[in-house]
């Protein structure tokens, strides 16, 4: 049932797609895995720029979390008051996830979707057949060129490591961190390592179109890191100025939470963040009939 | 397998995660790692239930008193034939007990038809190259290594006179001796190279070798120095993965572009299309004027050839066909019969003349059928991705085995 779903939803389309792709861009599969990357970065564009606000929404509240670490020892009382804080700051602790999480079912996908237009074997371009749409365009195009740049896109490629491993590290290198405390900092400078090395252990036997992907999918996620947080050991400024929200005081307990203050969204007087300024100032949520209901 | 692979991330729902990495303090819920390892562990395994390994399809090939087979993709076997019937294995290739120099022999999947010539069988597996094998024993007389071809074999290998050609899926073309697999005169150790893959015979007819790619062009090479004899190849929108010499004057070309042309050896000229409903990658049989063939839709079509192409008739099996059929011809009360097998398997009994259904036998636990059928004394043999030999038998209309062969089965 989920292998059908797969298949229908991701997989197909996405063989597809790769085989269109590749057939416009002069027969080259290299080139039709370029640009698929990049159609993929257009179109989850509205969620990277969510990630973005989530992020700087992160920053804005760090100073609240530190102090919320330093109050309570008890980790179930510090992990409800950190809870609290986001959810009136407006922040998701897992919005930054969104698209890291989309990756992992397109990667998937696109393991088996290059294994399959590339076929291996007859028996794999005749199992392609099954996969592909009858419009003649994509039928005229099989088989696809396997080889790309002197590369052959099947096999794993020690060039494609290498620069997975790099690119992987360049692009945790230009993401802002948004962790203040030691431990948290430390953690993350652990990742900025392990992270290039594990997915350099994984392109050693994935197909060098894989590890394409995730090379291109890299380099324009740096170019995106510097475009909106900017690059500080090359002096560039972010280009992209960013909304957000302001740093949440924090709580004393057995107090009501402070409102978050929201100038910015004062004097840009848009709907949207008076709403949202009333949200906080009656609670997460709530308008100030929903919280009389309450009180009766 | 894929039950036991959710049940495993269910069991990852009990290990703490710590996603505390990216936000000082916060936990990714359990919940949500053990749904999305779940998830990614499900597709993982939706996908590799779907790629395909290299297993081979190679005919029967019949010479009495021994038909050749390849089975469980990689084992040749010759075996007795009595009375029409398959009997006692004579011998296996490779076999590194009766044979020691075998030890080493790895071959891979064998899509090439045992071609057999007086005392010596000729086969080309996948990787490993190509072998002369006596005939008598199972020994190698003459080998090409697999190191010396660019590329992979995928498929019959041409013969005619003194000659056998193969070409590769790197787009290299060799025609060597048989006599000890030298090339011929007027053709390198490296063959002759073209810009796309060659999975289609490639057919010797008199001085003359054909050559379609994957790119769809059709090539007619001279076969005493491999030059270009058509002042241009023959070229269409689609993949040609199989060819087919009708005779001296016709080649069958057909397309993954869903169409068959009948071409002139001559010039190139196309003397006749036809469009089927899908890929054709197939040998026909042929009978007189009449050739017949299935596509991957499933529809089997017979065509006289006479004048170009004029379709007969046309018939719907249930799956994708692959392999070649086969005419078993004057049927007690039932004339020439077409057996068909589809990818199911179901073998097809047909009217040759009228392509009415005279019986339908599913084969069950057996693979799939993509090897081409043989007929030979009134059967048609049919070999199947697991290993298995089956007898269609038009007179019964019944389909008989697994066959045991060489403990085969």
């Amino acid at each position: 049932m989920i292998g059908d779903l797969f298949g229908l939803l991701l997989l197909d389309p996405m063989i597809n797609l790769l085989v269109i792709l590749s057939r416009l861009l002069f027969g080259s599969f290299g080139l039709g895995l370029i640009a698929f990357t990049i159609l993929i970065r257009l179109i989850t564009f509205p969620l990277t720029v969510r990630q973005l606000h989530q992020t700087r929404a992160m920053q804005s509240i760090q100073p609240r979390v530190q102090e919320i670490n330093k109050k309570y020892s008890d980790p179930k009382r510090r992990q409800e008051e950190m809870m609290k804080a986001y959810r009136e700051s407006g922040v998701n602790p897992l919005g930054c996830l969104g698209p890291m999480l989309l990756q992992f079912p397109i990667l998937i996908a696109l393991f088996w979707a290059v294994r399959r237009v590339l076929p291996e074997s007859p028996e794999a371009l005749s199992a392609l057949h099954d996969h592909l749409y009858s419009w003649t365009y994509i039928q005229q195009a099989i088989p696809i060129s396997e080889t790309f740049l002197g590369m052959d896109l099947r096999e794993p490629n020690i060039l494609m490591v290498v620069l997975v491993a790099l690119t992987t590290w360049a692009q945790t290198k230009t993401t802002v961190s948004v962790a203040t405390d030691e431990r948290a900092r430390a953690q993350q400078q652990m990742m900025a390592y392990m992270m290039p090395l594990m997915f350099a252990f994984f392109a050693l036997s994935f197909p060098s179109g894989v590890s394409l992907y995730w090379v291109v999918n890299s380099l324009v996620g740096i170019g995106f890191n510097i475009v909106t947080y900017g690059f500080a050991p090359l002096k560039i400024a972010p280009m992209i100025k960013v909304r957000t929200p302001a740093p949440a005081t924090a709580a004393a307990p057995g107090k009501q939470p402070q409102p978050a203050a929201a100038p910015d969204a004062r004097a840009a007087g848009t709907s949207s963040n008076i709403d949202r300024e009333l949200r906080t100032a009656n609670g997460p949520g709530r308008s100030k009939r929903q919280n009389r209901r309450r009180r009766s | 397998m894929v039950s036991i692979l959710i049940l495993l991330a269910a069991r990852g729902a009990a290990i703490p995660f710590r996603g505390d990495w990216y936000h000082g303090g916060v936990k990714l819920p359990r919940f949500l790692a053990a749904a999305f390892l779940a998830v990614a562990i499900a597709l993982v395994a939706a996908g590799c239930a779907g790629v395909a390994n290299p297993e081979g399809w190679a005919s029967p090939a019949v010479s009495e008193p021994s038909a050749y087979i390849v089975l469980k993709k990689d084992k040749l076997y010759a075996v007795d034939l009595q009375d029409g019937s398959l009997g006692a294995t004579r011998w296996v290739f490779p076999d590194k007990n009766r044979h020691p120099d075998q030890d080493k022999l790895d071959l891979r999947a064998i899509y090439s038809t045992p071609v057999v010539e007086g005392d010596t069988i000729y086969v080309a597996d996948y990787e490993a190259g190509v072998f002369a094998i006596s005939a008598d024993d199972g020994s190698v007389r003459w080998r090409v290594r697999g190191d010396d071809i660019s590329g992979n074999v995928g498929h019959d290998l041409g013969v005619s006179g003194d000659f056998l050609a193969f070409g590769t899926t790197d787009g290299h073309v060799y025609v060597i001796k048989k006599q000890d697999g030298s090339p011929a005169p007027g053709w390198d150790t490296k063959g002759r190279t073209f810009d796309d893959g060659i999975w289609a015979t490639p057919v010797i007819a008199g001085d003359r070798v054909f050559v379609a790619t994957m790119g769809g062009a059709l090539h007619a090479l001279s076969l005493s120095d491999g030059a270009e004899l058509w002042s241009q190849p023959f070229e269409v929108d689609g993949a040609i993965a199989a060819l087919t010499l009708l005779d001296e004057e016709r080649l069958f070309v057909p397309s993954l572009n869903k169409y068959v042309y009948i071409v002139a050896t001559s010039d190139g000229s196309v003397l006749g299309e036809f469009k089927a409903s899908d890929w054709v990658w197939t040998e026909p049989a042929v009978k007189g004027e009449r050739v017949y063939f299935g596509d991957f839709s499933g529809n089997v079509y017979a065509l006289d050839i006479t004048n170009g192409i004029e379709p007969v008739w046309e018939f719907a099996a249930g799956q994708k066909v692959k392999s070649g059929p086969a005419i078993v011809e004057n049927v007690r009360d039932l004339g020439d019969v077409l057996v068909v097998a589809d990818n199911d398997p179901v073998v097809y009994f047909l009217n040759a003349e009228t392509g009415e259904r005279l019986n339908a036998v599913p084969i069950e636990d057996a693979g799939r059928v993509r090897a081409g059928l043989t007929a030979f004394e009134g059967r048609a043999y049919v070999v199947t991705t697991g290993g298995k030999v089956f007898a269609a038998e038009p007179e019964r209309l019944a389909v008989v085995g697994p066959i045991a062969v060489g403990g085969a089965q």
